[in-house]
């Protein structure tokens, strides 16, 4: 490996076999980055799209199925990136999961499920990330509900709320250690989950007839502000979670 | 686990598991309780379900490949009919037996 290949950055990104995930990974490989670890829960067919679509840039991809659910399938994660490198220089969290019902009638396990992959596995994931950054960038991927009323989103929004409150709590601590953490929080993006929504279609029409800009956000729309947490233009954020929405959120 | 399991083992273990995951009476759970229609399960139970059998059993299972055992080309609502305690119980039977192999 050469002098520029070592400066070449290497990344982890969870949930990146679809949607936000793949196209944060394929803005990564676009941009020069050496090496990616793709966490996956199941789809292997989508992922391996998505290490495809990275190769074609010059960049090492490496496929990691793992439950972020269980601690030991994180570390298994974390055994695959040290087989391969020694450090890592960015980490993006998009990996989330959850019912689309009403709060109330949230039951246990499902409660258990959400906060599990989209908020501990986070902080799981950066304290498994530590060693292996020397300095770097960590974004997690948020969503309006985390703060706001979305109908249907009982099971995710308090979970994102949480997922907030560990980037900031992050990004102070581990900030003197030259380690940056944020957030990127979206409106409704079209991707495969959205279908998953009650009444899916009748809602996002509405959602988009309500959005400013008119449509719903694309996959692309949220990975160029990842991107943009991960660049040195960004270099005096800590802590924030960028609102990413189409305006949505100022009505 | 052993792998070498009795479809009796086999389903104790599976009723064990909806039991902890669905939070339902042990009396409920047969051989013929279907999961969607009779225990009320949603897909993220599924999906609940599935991990603890991943856990449980020490492979990994194809959701899709799961639901789809109960019979090919069928509809969703098909499957939810179809989709038992005991088609669930057969499907790990069989990854078990393929994992043996």
């Amino acid at each position: 490996m050469n002098q520029s290949e070592e400066r070449r950055r290497i990344a982890l990104v969870t949930g990146g076999s679809r949607g936000i995930g793949r196209a944060v990974a394929q803005r990564l490989a676009e941009t020069g980055v050496q090496t990616i670890f793709i966490n996956y829960l199941q789809n292997e067919t989508e992922a391996g799209k998505t290490k495809g679509l990275v190769e074609q840039y010059n960049c090492r991809c490496f496929l990691a199925r793992a439950n972020l659910f269980y601690e030991e399938e994180i570390d298994k994660l974390f055994q695959t990136v040290k087989a391969e490198v020694d450090r890592l220089d960015i980490f993006v969290h998009c990996a989330a999961l959850g019912a689309f019902k009403p709060l109330k009638e949230i039951k246990s396990n499902q409660w258990d499920l959400s906060m599990s992959i989209n908020a501990r596995a986070f902080l799981l994931c950066v304290q498994k990330c530590l060693p292996f950054m020397k300095e770097g960038k960590i974004v997690a991927l948020s969503s309006l509900g985390s703060t706001r009323f979305v109908p249907n989103y009982g099971a995710m929004g308090p979970t994102k709320a949480a997922l907030e409150s560990v980037i900031k709590y992050l990004a102070v601590e581990l900030a003197p250690m030259g380690i940056q953490v944020n957030g990127v929080s979206g409106g409704l993006i079209q991707t495969d989950s959205i279908i998953k929504f009650p009444e899916a279609a009748s809602f996002l029409q509405e959602v988009s007839a309500r959005t400013p800009a008119r449509r719903l956000g694309k996959p692309e729309d949220i990975a160029d502000v990842v991107m943009f947490l991960l660049s040195p233009a960004a270099r005096w954020i800590y802590g924030e979670i960028i609102v990413v929405d189409g305006g949505l959120s100022l009505l | 686990m052993d792998r070498g399991l009795t479809e009796d083992q086999v389903l104790k273990t599976l009723s064990n598991i909806i039991v902890e995951a669905l939070r339902v009476d042990p009396s409920k759970i047969t051989r013929d309780t279907r999961i969607f229609l009779d225990l009320n399960a949603e897909s993220i139970d599924i999906l609940d379900i599935r991990f603890r059998m991943e856990q449980a059993f020490g492979f990994k299972i194809n959701q899709e490949e799961m639901l789809r055992s109960v019979g090919a080309g069928l509809s969703a609502q098909e499957i939810q009919m179809k989709f038992t305690v005991g088609s669930l119980a057969d499907y790990l039977m069989e990854k078990l037996r393929q994992q043996k192999n």
